[in-house]
């Protein structure tokens, strides 16, 4: 993960071009032209249509190493409107870019002050606009993988809205083994399983034990969806991602 | 609102999101905030308890710096007035 400051005056211009400009561009080709050769099959899309037509569009959740999957599936209209989370850094803004250029709303910040000022934004913007959906790398940004953390509960607990957990896996695919996420990049014509979970509601009110009891449950289950998902693609991890039975301490912080 | 509104709603606040057990009648504004048991969720819960009571939306990085409780009366009292 590259640091750097907010406008990004102190990263060379060489850097800042391929960041925020060329590798955008050429992922977004990239996205476009894959998206067109993978076939899509979907399981349990009445989760998903139950939720889009209940009062607050839900809070999408799925792990960071799957969001290349989703990305474009989910930019579809019939497949709702999203309000996406992006971290502040160099990498984050060229995400930010991609998925704005795909038609979703972005926010940014990850952790710590910053992922709270960002939660506070999507809870605000989600608040006024019923119809948008929030999505969130549950394990973002940067892990561990797998690890759920507390910013998707308190999105839904202040916003009413239902965590709807969403996964996707394809075959053939390819890991990229370095990422700490091990994004898993479909090839070309590639079919792709999007699987999403039953919708989780979350009371408006919570103490930090509840908190986490919903926290844990919901990384329980997205683990489950994406043995799912792997095992309907004939896709094999060697390294899937597992639950962690340790509470986290501090709720929604790391 | 006056300070003394602003205070007592305040307490009514903390009590519910606060993680630990907080007994408002001793607090004043000279109280530290640190010493009512904020995490990050309760904080969260502040924010918008305090939006949902008085109107006000507060800037988390504000919020964060506030080191006593009568820097959060303050904030609200001045954006309340505007």
């Amino acid at each position: 993960m590259t640091k750097a400051r907010a406008d990004f005056s102190d990263v060379g211009p060489v850097k800042r071009f391929l960041m925020l400009f060329l590798l955008p561009e050429l992922a977004l080709l990239l996205l476009r032209f894959l998206d067109l050769t993978w076939r899509y099959r979907e399981t349990g899309r009445r989760h998903l249509e139950r939720a889009l037509a209940s009062k607050q569009a839900p809070v999408g959740a799925f792990f960071h190493g799957r969001t290349f999957l989703l990305l474009r599936f989910m930019s579809r209209s019939r497949n709702g409107r999203w309000l996406a989370m992006c971290s502040k850094s160099l990498d984050g803004e060229g995400m930010a870019r991609i998925e704005k250029r795909l038609g979703l709303r972005v926010v940014r910040g990850s952790s710590g002050k910053d992922g709270l000022e960002a939660v506070v934004e999507m809870i605000r913007i989600v608040r006024r606009d019923p119809g948008l959906g929030s999505c969130l790398a549950v394990d973002g940004s940067r892990g561990p993988r797998g690890r759920v953390q507390g910013g998707v509960v308190s999105v839904a607990q202040r916003t009413g809205a239902w965590i709807l957990p969403v996964t996707a896996a394809a075959k053939p695919a390819h890991i990229l083994e370095r990422s700490w996420d091990r994004t898993l990049i479909p090839l070309p014509w590639a079919q792709v399983h999007v699987v999403y979970g039953e919708p989780i509601e979350v009371p408006a009110r919570l103490k930090s034990p509840a908190f986490e009891e919903i926290r844990a449950d919901l990384e329980q289950r997205m683990v489950a969806l994406q043995a799912k998902a792997d095992a309907l693609a004939g896709f094999g991890d060697i390294e899937p991602v597992a639950a962690d039975s340790r509470p986290m301490e501090g709720s929604m912080s790391r | 609102m006056t300070r003394e509104k602003i205070l007592s709603s305040l307490g009514e606040i903390v009590e519910e999101s606060s993680a630990e057990r907080v007994d408002w009648s001793s607090v004043t504004e000279a109280t530290k905030l640190e010493t009512l048991g904020f995490d990050s969720l309760s904080v969260l819960d502040l924010i918008f308890d305090v939006e949902q009571t008085t109107g006000v939306e507060m800037v988390v990085k504000d919020v964060i710096s506030m080191q006593a409780v009568g820097e959060l009366v303050t904030y609200i009292a001045d954006r309340c007035d505007g």
